[in-house]
């Protein structure tokens, strides 16, 4: 999240778009401080849940149509004049003027300009068609300075584009696509855009609400469009709430165990684009913003991999690294799809249940089922573990030899995660692992070793930069010692470092205090350079880990910068040069956050002028208001501003476009889909997908989680303190929907679609309501994906059938991630 | 003298090692006296981050020996403010748990059962798939879009997924070893 | 008399997350038990000799087509006039010297007077080899079956792990 959960407090409005309280209960406590002092909370969704029951109004919305809604909240601002409209004129590209080559879906039928056929022809609309993005530019000056309209009048600024474009998108038109009342969604606009404006701010919250779409990019998108045209971003009570759903999945995301990327959010590189260091370099560097200074990281980082034998002479080690040949590969959906194609023979599955907990687990499944052989490492024998005996299958016609490596929990290890806010916490080995298990760190520094060591002596260049790589931390070579992992991850001095008075400013090995001290000559190594800081050295010589740093808050410091490390740079809020004017003056004295004191010491004794406040700037602390570029808070973008206009592949607008499976036509144009979704065609009806209309599958499905229960239900099912919360696996049904196909509350039910089926107790709730979708009924179920066969004997309702045998392998065209949160089934009494 | 929670739970583990104590002066007698009646009596206490969400509640763990005997919410926090969810609340039973395995486990080709094996075996036996099916299937080079021949070292064969809960260092110890090894299918939780 | 003690849940704040149900379990040392079907989140329909703390799920339409969802922590009052203290034959209830109500579990005989006698519903001070509804049928039916009595919290019997 760009902001904090401590900040939340500060919101006059919370619109929370998914189920904060229930899979965010503590730190839903700050929405609730919030509340206490008067602010309002919204809660969207299609489910009546726990955290609608202390929200002040409930949003019911169809899944699937977030674009529609978050487009009627941004046209209802701009036609309503409710824009924060200094914030938006000078710190967005709103008044930057676009090629008038460029053309919007209100023009073409849905689409943007320059979709193509690729003639590569297939099922696969990625594949097929292609966006030619030549005319998604801004206009440039004789300097290539982008052009501006500061009134925001010109036909062909991008204000004036998202106007017509969301003028589409009226309260009638949410009615009609949401199922939103046209009165409930006035009301809800009204409320919100009242955020707008000096001084007020409210902040939206989200997790795979909107992520879990075929459109999740652009949802994201339209939120944050709207907290730009509303002022909020970078204020205290506003920002983007993106709530994260695992302990380490931001730690895990930094760090990369990502196939487009590596540690710190840089590019992994492509064939095709990427030949050598240098032309990667060029290309994936920017001319403007913060990621000018990119080589420094990237060199870093191949200092980190590859030690003393990376060198300037052999472009640091860049050829030892893989390259892709497409960016249209890898992902997770792509993994299972390659994996039951037999082109993936073997995997190390290391503390995730694919079996259970990714789409169409009866492909991931069965493709596990084909492998040569698999490591699992985990705390329990999950149901991927033991996928060669899942129910069903029989054992002797599973070749794939499975070693299971028992794993320990954090309690049992040192080491440090990092929270949704960016929060580099510390936690202690409190216990030993028992018996046998292993860490994960222990497990990857054996393997290592042990694979180095067969390797040795070998004079192959594939093999040299994996020789090269050490694995060794400390005197114990297979037990890392935690905090030296994490000082080369922050970053050090590979030889001393003098300054250019010739004084010694970092030794040989010193932790380096700040990524703004890295260098692409190879003198700095740094695993992930947003974590520099979280280690430094004190004056005692010895290492501080700001990760185990415990200073509560106190009335001076609300944010608590003295516990724990946030990255950037301890940064608690980003952008937050976004909290004051032009001037550097906060843009409300109520909603103050950073500003200029001009009689503050400067960077050098000779100047004055400092940014200070309640936050670490987020900005260069000593680059004055009237200075250049001293006006623009969007620091990591090449312009510098927030972006309304941002070419992404299926269009720099969000458009509203129907799921892949749904139940009506897309009433706001003729573009049924993402016109450039991925979509996989599979032997064996491993994806059949369900046609519009199908009477079979009438009943629109959402997937979700419940407080008491942990994803896949590793870390809960076998749990007996948490096992024993729920009688089974359900499936929650509408009154009306239920009274359709005659069941009652707690009878078994089938839910289908063409990939799978599951049995069920049908919850039957007030808590669902029917859809009204220009003017037909839409029924609308929802399921958790907790169960899987697995789980503690005595204990019946811990083990139930898997939920995302229903989903399908259909995929957002920029990040490849399913979608969970919107497709179609049946539902039937019984067990068919 | 009123006992809040969170003076409570500072206090109890004073006996023995680890916790950053608070700031307040309180009187310790009735504290002490109230936490000797407890099983917290003479236990370790170490902090720890709860490992469910990501709201990164921090911890206080209690030990006894080797076994942990009681996690409680660190009052300290400052974006917690002490409190779990059920989750945080059931952490003791990832540690304290009869299903878990302690020994690591070999499951051979169309077998129907698990076997016990050797740790020093496991990895021998790891390290071998992973060397052998390195040999046979990596990638060393190719031709580019323009048919040049150019060093892609891509090993496709083998893919590696996981994980969102597991430290930062591990993270970072298996995408380098991901990645120097030329692993391609490199996925975790983030994408789901 | 002593100064008494009581808990009671803010409703206006309580998001049913259930933390407490579990925290009571945990610290306690309380065995896990299979849940009950009772149509809603509730895992029980009432208390058992397992589960001292319950939190109960209501859905209530409104008049005007809005809906509540009533979320409420619930465990024993610690009444300081307590019903089931004076109801109870044996003497197995008693206050303590902070004013709580406990069940003496030994001298316990299971006759439940206790619980009818509660105005709220609970099972005084949680622990009371009282039946639960825990055999109930999946519908919610029916007599619950009587369980053994001078059962104690920490006896192993089905569904029990620790």
């Amino acid at each position: 999240m760009t902001t904090n959960l401590i900040d939340i407090q500060h919101s006059d409005v919370v619109m929370c778009t998914n189920n904060m309280a229930e899979n965010h209960p503590v730190g839903f406590q700050w929405v609730m401080k919030a509340k206490e002092r008067g602010a309002k909370v919204i809660h969207v969704d299609p489910r009546f849940t726990r955290t609608s029951a202390v929200s002040d109004i409930h949003v019911p919305l169809r899944s699937g149509t977030n674009i529609a809604f978050f487009g009627g909240l941004m046209s209802y601002a701009i036609q309503n004049n409710l824009y924060f409209k200094d914030y938006v004129v000078y710190y967005t590209n709103a008044s930057f003027l676009i090629d008038p080559a460029f053309k919007m879906p209100a023009d073409l039928g849905g689409l943007f300009e320059g979709l193509e056929q690729t003639g590569k022809g297939g099922t696969d609309p990625h594949v097929a068609q292609t966006y030619n993005k030549s005319s998604w530019k801004y206009q440039l000056d004789g300097e290539g300075t982008p052009k501006r309209d500061l009134t925001l009048k010109d036909p062909n600024s991008v204000f004036q584009l998202l106007r017509r474009h969301y003028s589409r998108y009226t309260p009638e038109m949410v009615e009609r696509i949401c199922g939103i009342p046209k009165a409930k969604f006035v009301e809800v606009a009204k409320l919100y855009c009242g955020t707008s404006g000096r001084e007020k701010t409210g902040t939206i919250t989200y997790a795979l609400n909107l992520t879990q779409h075929t459109n999740g990019v652009q949802n994201i998108r339209s939120l944050c469009m709207l907290q730009l045209l509303l002022g909020n971003i970078g204020r205290p009570g506003g920002g983007v709430t993106a709530l994260r759903g695992h302990a380490n999945v931001q730690g895990a995301t930094d760090l990369e165990l990502l196939y487009h990327e590596l540690p710190g959010y840089m590019a992994m590189p492509l064939r095709d684009a990427h030949p050598d260091l240098k032309t990667y370099l060029e290309k994936e560097t920017p001319k403007g913003g913060f990621w000018v200074n990119k080589p420094k990281f990237f060199v870093s980082l191949l200092k980190a991999f590859y030690g003393d034998a990376a060198t300037k002479e052999n472009e640091f080690g860049y050829q030892w690294l893989p390259k892709r040949a497409s960016a249209d590969a890898y992902s997770h959906q792509h993994t299972f799809v390659d994996m039951y194609k037999g082109k993936v023979k073997a995997f190390l599955c290391d503390g995730q249940n694919p079996a259970v907990g990714g789409p169409n687990a009866k492909l991931a499944r069965a493709a596990m089922q084909k492998l040569d052989w698999m490591v699992v490492v985990d705390i329990f024998l999950t149901e991927t573990a033991e996928v060669w005996r899942t129910p069903g299958t029989n054992p002797k016609e599973v070749n794939t030899e499975v070693f299971f490596i028992p794993a320990a929990p954090a309690a049992e290890k040192d080491g440090s995660l990092t929270n949704t806010m960016r929060l580099i916490q510390w936690h202690e080995k409190s216990v030993n692992p028992p018996g046998q298990v292993q860490t994960d760190a222990q497990f990857v520094c054996t393997l290592a070793h042990r694979l180095q060591k067969m390797y040795a002596g070998s004079k192959k260049d594939r093999d040299k930069g994996f020789l090269a790589a050490s694995f060794t931390y400390g005197e114990k070579p297979d037990h890392p010692e935690i905090e030296l992992v994490l000082k080369e991850i922050n970053g050090f001095a590979t030889e001393e470092i003098k300054d250019k008075d010739g004084k010694v400013v970092y030794k040989k090995g010193q932790p380096l205090n700040t990524f703004a001290h890295m260098t692409d000559d190879g003198k700095t190594a740094g695993g992930c350079w947003i974590y520099t800081g979280v280690t430094v050295e004190g004056a005692d010589g010895k290492l501080v880990n700001k990760a185990n740093a415990q200073k509560p808050a106190d009335d001076k410091d609300y944010l608590a910068h003295g516990w724990g490390f946030s990255w950037p740079a301890n940064r608690r809020i980003i952008y937050n040069r976004a909290s004051a004017d032009l001037a550097g003056k906060p843009w409300s004295e109520k909603k103050k956050l950073i500003w200029w004191d001009p009689e503050a010491p400067g960077q050098t004794p000779d100047k004055k002028g400092k940014w200070v406040g309640l936050d670490v700037p987020d900005f260069n602390a000593f680059l004055a208001p009237d200075a250049k570029g001293g006006d623009k808070p969007f620091i990591m973008r090449a312009d510098l501003v927030g972006a309304f206009f941002g070419p992404l592949n299926d269009g720099p607008f969000p458009e509203h476009y129907e799921p892949i499976e749904s139940p009506t036509r897309n009433l706001l144009s003729k573009q049924q889909n993402n016109p450039v979704a991925k979509i996989w065609s599979l032997p064996d009806h491993k994806n059949d997908l369900i046609p519009l209309g199908s009477k079979d599958y009438p009943y629109v499905i959402t997937t979700y989680r419940l407080t008491e229960h942990h994803l896949s239900g590793v870390m809960s099912r076998y749990l007996p303190m948490l096992a024993e919360m729920f009688e089974s696996h359900f499936a929650e049904i509408s009154q009306e929907l239920a009274k359709e196909i005659g069941i009652a509350n707690g009878d078994k039910v089938t839910v289908s679609t063409p990939r799978g089926k599951i049995v069920a107790k049908a919850m039957v709730t007030h808590r669902l309501k029917p859809f009204q979708i220009d003017g037909k009924t839409v029924h609308q179920i929802g399921v958790p994906w907790h169960w899987g066969w697995k789980g503690v004997d005595s204990l019946p309702g811990s083990k139930g059938d898997i939920t995302n045998n229903l989903s399908a392998t259909v995929a957002d065209p920029t990040v490849y991630i399913q979608e969970t949160k919107a497709f179609m089934c049946n539902v039937k009494k019984g067990e068919v | 003298m009123s006992l809040s929670r969170r003076d409570f739970f500072r206090y109890a583990g004073s006996a023995g090692a680890g916790v950053a104590m608070g700031t307040a002066t309180l009187d310790l007698k009735p504290v002490a006296a109230a936490a000797t009646a407890l099983k917290l009596k003479e236990a370790k206490v170490h902090t720890s981050v709860c490992p469910y969400c990501a709201v990164g509640c921090k911890q206080l763990v209690y030990s006894k020996g080797d076994t942990i005997i009681d996690i409680e919410g660190h009052p300290d926090t400052p974006h917690t403010l002490g409190k779990l969810c059920p989750k945080g609340a059931a952490t003791i039973q990832l540690s304290n748990n009869a299903l878990r395995p302690t020994k690591p486990l070999y499951r051979a080709p169309g077998s129907d059962k698990w076997e016990e094996k050797p740790v020093e075996w496991m990895y021998a036996e790891i390290a071998k798939r992973y060397h052998d099916t390195r040999e046979k299937y990596f990638i060393e080079r190719e031709k580019d879009k323009d048919g040049k021949d150019v060093t892609v070292n891509r090993l496709e064969a083998i893919a590696s997924l996981g994980s969102a809960c597991i430290d930062n260092e591990e993270c970072y110890l298996l995408t380098k070893l991901n990645r120097t090894l030329g692993i391609v299918y490199h996925e975790h939780q983030a994408r789901v | 008399m002593a100064r008494t003690l009581a808990m009671f849940t803010d409703t206006s704040l309580c998001i049913g997350c259930r933390a407490c149900q579990v925290a009571c379990k945990q610290w306690n040392e309380l065995p896990s038990e299979q849940a009950e079907w009772t149509g809603s989140y509730q895992n029980h329909a009432t208390f058992t000799d397992k589960t001292y703390r319950l939190v109960r799920f209501i859905e209530q339409p409104q008049a005007n087509g809005e809906l509540s969802w009533l979320l409420m922590s619930d465990v024993c009052k610690h009444c300081a006039q307590a019903g089931c203290l004076e109801a109870c034959p044996t003497g197995a209830i008693y206050r303590t010297e902070h004013g709580t109500v406990n069940i003496n579990q030994d001298v316990c005989n299971g006759c439940r007077y206790c619980v009818s006698s509660c105005p709220f519903g609970t099972t005084p001070g949680g622990r009371t080899s009282a039946p639960s509804a825990t055999t109930a049928s999946t519908t919610g039916s029916g007599p619950p079956a009587p369980r053994p009595a001078r059962r104690t919290p920490s006896s192993s019997g089905s569904g029990t792990i620790w």
